[in-house]
């Protein structure tokens, strides 16, 4: 192992010095309309064969011979531009890009070499444009990013209203999601039925669910990377929307022309005022909404240097009868200045504070108020580095440290109680390098090296056995002071390889492949199927070890009729340690030993994945095909803590078959229509295999855990937008959409449950009989019409 | 509070549309086990139900398993042998009770081919012993509200129970209750004394227990409700076992826990790992009780 790094580090090292005979390209790549830059634009020579592409800051940098060059810009979605160079020094050069204005006609640019696809050394990576998005057909109109997330291949969910996505065969709480570099804890609102993103504050979102870059890293299974828009430093604009479930307005401008600027951005949902309508006051004196903030700030001090500011806050709110109440959400805030050292070493410097709370209790005046908070806070340093040494060589390095914070329970109202917290320190390192040794072979090499401190203060049991406490074996109780390490881990389980390589077939065609290695520190503790608002992140420590996972993934990419197909197949075989799953019957609320109920275990997940893209022209889209498999094994010493005696059972989110259909059709010029289809496999659940008798309880024998699955999912959405012509002159502009969802009104299983029937009425005796019942969310048609503004 | 998250998404959905069917499935049925449910108190004759498990879309009832030895142990010998019911078959009873700090053990032999071989044989219980009982040592009525009386939702009549805990943590009571005739079904309630060690309900800081309420104003012609009480001192074990049935009597959705296979304190002679269902139960029981006064 020491061998090989030290290979690695040579051959980095040997492009490092001495390239004096290039010069260097560089500069920002914007929007021509707003200033914002763009993110992955591509920069081509095609007398070299070679380019690059703009990181995500909207910068790009190049180091070639001297020498005339035709270099051609080209992004999807805007028009193709091209210029010649005489490079005989370093030269800045910044480009302003025009969105493509009508789709109507088919657009084929000869020149068009949009091919990322199959030229990047990047694997297992979707992406998906806000435009595309806010296009497809909605719930309730709701644009949602992570929901068109999940049509992509190797991205599910449990069902409509489940907090949060599986990535292949990862749990929910094995993706980062990063809001302008902060992580977002629940990405959920109204327990799971939209996101949190606010499409319209929105300006790129890269998901990795494999192949994952060294500068990530925290969690197993994928990352999902969101940035906000900077804002409109040209001019004041705004941009806004009213539909069934919400309202939505994001005002944006420059502050300062050319220099500074801001976004702002809110959305509120009404589902509560409607609740007031109900005749039923059951629900009509129930409060039910989610709102939630975007802001950003950016300021442009010289072509050397770039700061921002930008925000999250977001909460959802639950009140029963003025009774009961109940709220969660996010926070964040991040601070970042990008710095250029040269034209060839890009800088950022990241502070970023994260927040993720809920609470729950009865209202303040209420003589026995009481209220139960919990909350996890992170405070991260990130300082990141890009040096582009030549056209054929780039290097990624730099560190990242996290100190969380974790407040797990905190009751406060006529009775005062406080769980212990919890404090830990996560730094790490990271190193790659991405060289192309030909125009037909690109490799990207890199370590990343994370350790993990669990701190004081805090009193801990030490238990007889550490590797399985139990409450009633506690032999004593150690108290750590402030910052104290009660459990370092810092070893080599730290060090994450990561690895990617392409080999191009020729123009139209590749092979890639990739390795991942990745840790997680902090799980998220559920004993439901699916988590909840309710669940929080606990850290490793004394008793809970780290996650790892082991990806590696093959693909074959090719794109045809000059570039407007693009076509992928891909297969991926994921190894977990250190799952960790709960004790069955697992208190977990407001419970200070959690390490006594949890057991931990393992899991694969190997799958095959299907994409095929046509990106340009009156009807666009994709198809997705998924085949996968997931499984877990929970073993122990204690027969009575493994699941299903130690075998390999599926995991809840195990989804066989899973294809997406999603298409895009411009009618005219003013109507253009949606559609999505989607076909899962259904999900396992555990069927009881007999039922006995308690008292008056009818108890389910359950044995084999997961071991039916529910009915398959599939439904039909459709979506119509009417842009009506622009008028000259007048800055003023509507648009509607309409959507269906669930066309053909399917009752689609989301859950079965298994229950004693109901009573008849008036008795007072048990029912003793049992029944099956299936949940469908959405028994039929749900309809929706949106308003759509900017000016 | 477990179940908050469901109760949280439930209400939430009845304002959607959602819809609820009710399904069969085709679920292999696994072979009929033992089940062994009976309680030996302080206050009452020891019972014992024999019944075998059945697959979970028959709704015709569990088989009583009839001519099984059935015996209690107590501190190590063998004390009485249970009768079983001529009216009740699988029903069986002594006319035996327990004493309190003294160990005893169930003993059940299954015997005859008519049984499947997974339910023959010779079962026994962990041993387990008759822990003492605080006493419920009154009742009252009084009017209570909100702002007195955190439980009390509703404005209204209500019982009210005074009782101590013993001194030293560990103690779990259970506890039933009756409205006239009637026990309350599906009664899970259980107190913790681990934050209460060796409190009083109902002197100084610590109220009493609003055990019930508000009671329903009495039809013309009918007599007030009439309330008992039954506190029973359970062990650890019978307490996580509720626990973990409680989490399973319904389950299924997403906000529910994972299924798991509830498993009591019944084993095969000789083999721990193979358990027959339910839980026989040793506790110390009391009970007090009140009449409504319009």
């Amino acid at each position: 192992m020491k061998k090989a790094l030290l290979a690695l580090f040579l051959l980095a090292a040997s492009y490092l010095k001495g390239q004096n005979d290039q010069y260097t390209l560089s500069g920002y790549i914007r929007d021509a309309k707003n200033g914002e830059e763009l993110i992955g634009v591509n920069i081509y020579l095609p007398q070299l064969e070679k380019g690059s592409s703009t990181n995500v800051y909207g910068y790009y940098s190049i180091s070639l011979p001297p020498g005339r060059y035709q270099v051609q810009i080209q992004y999807i979605g805007y028009e193709t531009q091209s210029q010649e160079i005489e490079l005989s020094s370093d030269l800045k050069l910044n480009w302003e890009l025009k969105e493509s204005t009508t789709q109507l006609q088919e657009v084929i640019v000869s020149s068009e070499k949009i091919d990322r696809n199959v030229s990047s050394i990047e694997m297992s990576v979707v992406q998906v444009d806000v435009k595309d998005v806010k296009k497809m057909p909605a719930l309730l109109g709701e644009v949602d990013i992570i929901r068109s997330l999940t049509l992509l291949p190797g991205i599910s969910t449990v069902g409509e209203a489940s907090n949060g996505f599986n990535v292949r065969g990862g749990n929910t709480d094995q993706n980062l999601i990063i809001l302008d570099e902060a992580p977002v804890y629940n990405s959920s609102h109204l327990f799971g039925f939209f996101s949190i993103f606010n499409a319209d504050a929105v300006k790129d979102v890269k998901l990795y669910k494999g192949g994952i870059p060294a500068r990530y890293g925290g969690r197993l299974s994928s990352v999902v990377d969101v940035r906000q828009k900077d804002g409109n430093n040209r001019e004041f604009s705004g941009t806004g929307g009213l539909g069934l479930l919400s309202s939505r307005l994001l005002l944006e401008g420059p502050l300062q022309k050319e220099k500074s600027a801001f976004m702002i951005a809110g959305r509120r949902s009404y589902a509560d005022i409607f609740l007031g309508l109900s005749p039923d006051e059951t629900i009509s004196q129930n409060t039910l909404y989610f709102y939630d903030f975007n802001a950003k700030l950016n300021y442009i001090f010289s072509d050397k240097d770039r700061v921002y500011l930008s925000g999250y806050f977001g909460r959802d709110v639950f009140e029963i009868n003025d009774l009961f109440g109940f709220e969660w959400g996010n926070a964040t805030v991040t601070g970042r200045w990008n710095h250029l050292f040269s034209d060839k070493l890009f800088s950022n410097l990241s502070l970023i504070f994260s927040d993720y709370t809920y609470a729950l209790g009865t209202p303040e005046d209420d003589e026995f108020n009481f209220r139960l908070q919990s909350t996890i806070q992170d405070y991260h340093l990130k300082n990141q580095y890009t040096y582009y040494a030549d056209a054929n060589s780039e290097f990624e390095f730099g560190l990242e440290a996290i100190y969380y914070r974790f407040k797990p329970g905190t009751i406060t109202g006529v009775v005062d109680l406080t769980l212990q917290r919890e404090y830990a320190l996560e730094p790490s390192l990271y190193f790659s390098h991405e060289y192309k040794f030909s125009p037909l072979f690109s490799i990207q090499y890199g370590v990343r090296y994370s350790s993990f401190y669990n701190l004081g203060p805090q009193t801990k049991n030490i238990y007889q056995n550490q590797e399985l406490p139990d409450l009633d074996e506690v032999i004593e109780r150690v108290e750590y002071g402030q910052n104290d390490i009660i459990k370092a881990y810092n070893g080599l389980d730290g060090l994450e390889p990561r690895l990617a390589l392409n080999y191009r077939l020729d123009d139209e065609k590749s092979l890639k492949a990739s390795y991942n290695r990745t840790r997680q520190y902090i799980h998220l503790i559920s004993n439901t199927t699916a988590p909840t608002p309710v669940d929080l992140y606990r850290p490793a420590g004394m008793h809970i070890k780290p996650a790892t996972v082991n990806q590696v993934a093959l693909g074959y990419f090719q794109n045809f009729a000059d570039n407007a197909y693009e076509f992928s197949i891909e297969s991926y075989y994921k190894d977990f340690r250190n799952i960790v799953d709960y004790r069955n019957g697992a208190d977990l609320i407001f419970n200070e030993a959690i390490e006594t109920e949890i057991v931990s275990g393992i899991g694969r997940s190997y799958g095959l994945e299907l994409y095929l893209r046509k990106q340009s022209g009156r009807l666009s889209g994709w198809i997705s095909y998924t085949l996968s498999k997931t499984e877990l094994k929970v073993e122990s010493t204690d027969p009575s803590l493994a699941i299903n005696a130690g075998e390999w059972y599926a995991a809840n989110y195990d989804k066989r078959h899973d294809i997406s259909v999603v298409l895009s059709y411009q009618l005219s010029k003013n109507w253009d229509l949606g559609m999505n289809f989607t076909y899962q496999s259904g999900r396992p659940i555990t069927p009881p295999e007999g039922k006995f008798q308690f008292e008056d309880f009818v108890v389910p024998i359950y044995r084999n855990r997961n071991s039916y699955r529910i009915p398959d999912y599939h439904r039909l959405d459709l979506s119509a937008n009417y842009s009506p012509e622009k008028k000259e002159g007048k800055k003023f502009y509507s648009s509607w959409s309409f959507s269906l969802y669930n066309v053909y009104a399917r009752r689609n299983a989301y859950s079965i449950y298994f229950e004693q029937a109901p009573n008849s009425n008036g008795s007072t005796v048990q029912n003793l009989n049992t029944q099956a019942q299936q949940l469908s969310i959405f028994g039929t048609i749900i309809p929706s019409v949106t308003w759509n503004f900017n000016f | 509070m477990k179940n908050l998250p469901y109760i949280l998404l439930g209400l939430f959905l009845i304002t959607f549309t959602s819809c609820r069917d009710v399904v069969e499935l085709d679920v292999e049925a696994a072979e009929p086990e033992l089940v062994v449910n009976g309680m030996l108190t302080n206050n009452a004759d020891v019972y014992v139900d024999l019944q075998s498990t059945a697959p979970y879309f028959d709704n015709q009832g569990f088989k009583a398993i009839s001519n099984a030895r059935v015996s209690i142990f107590e501190n190590g010998q063998e004390v009485v042998v249970l009768d079983e019911s001529n009216s009740l078959p699988g029903h069986y009873e002594a006319n035996f009770r327990a004493s309190f700090n003294k160990q005893y053990q169930l003993r059940v032999e299954v015997v005859g081919t008519n049984y499947p071989e997974k339910i023959q044989g010779v079962w026994l219980t962990k041993l387990d012993t008759l822990r003492p009982v605080p006493p419920i040592d009154s009742m009252k009525q009084a009017t209570l509200n909100r702002s007195t009386t955190p439980q009390a939702f509703f404005e209204g009549e209500y019982a009210l129970m005074y009782f101590g805990d013993f001194p030293g943590k560990g103690n779990y009571y259970r506890i039933k209750r009756k409205l006239n005739d009637s026990l309350f079904a599906q009664e899970n309630i259980i107190i913790n004394d681990e934050n209460v060690d060796g409190i009083y309900f109902g002197q100084g800081l610590f109220p009493p227990i609003a055990i019930y309420g508000p009671f329903e104003e009495p039809e013309d012609g009918n007599e007030p409700d009439s309330l008992t009480v039954f506190i029973q001192s359970v062990s650890a074990d019978f307490e996580d076992y509720l626990n973990v049935l409680q989490s399973q009597v319904q389950t299924g959705s997403p906000f529910d826990a994972p299924p798991a296979m509830v498993v009591g304190n019944i084993h095969k002679e000789g083999n721990e790992k193979t358990s027959a269902f339910g839980y026989f139960q040793t506790v110390g029981v009391r009970h007090n009780g009140l009449r409504y006064t319009p």
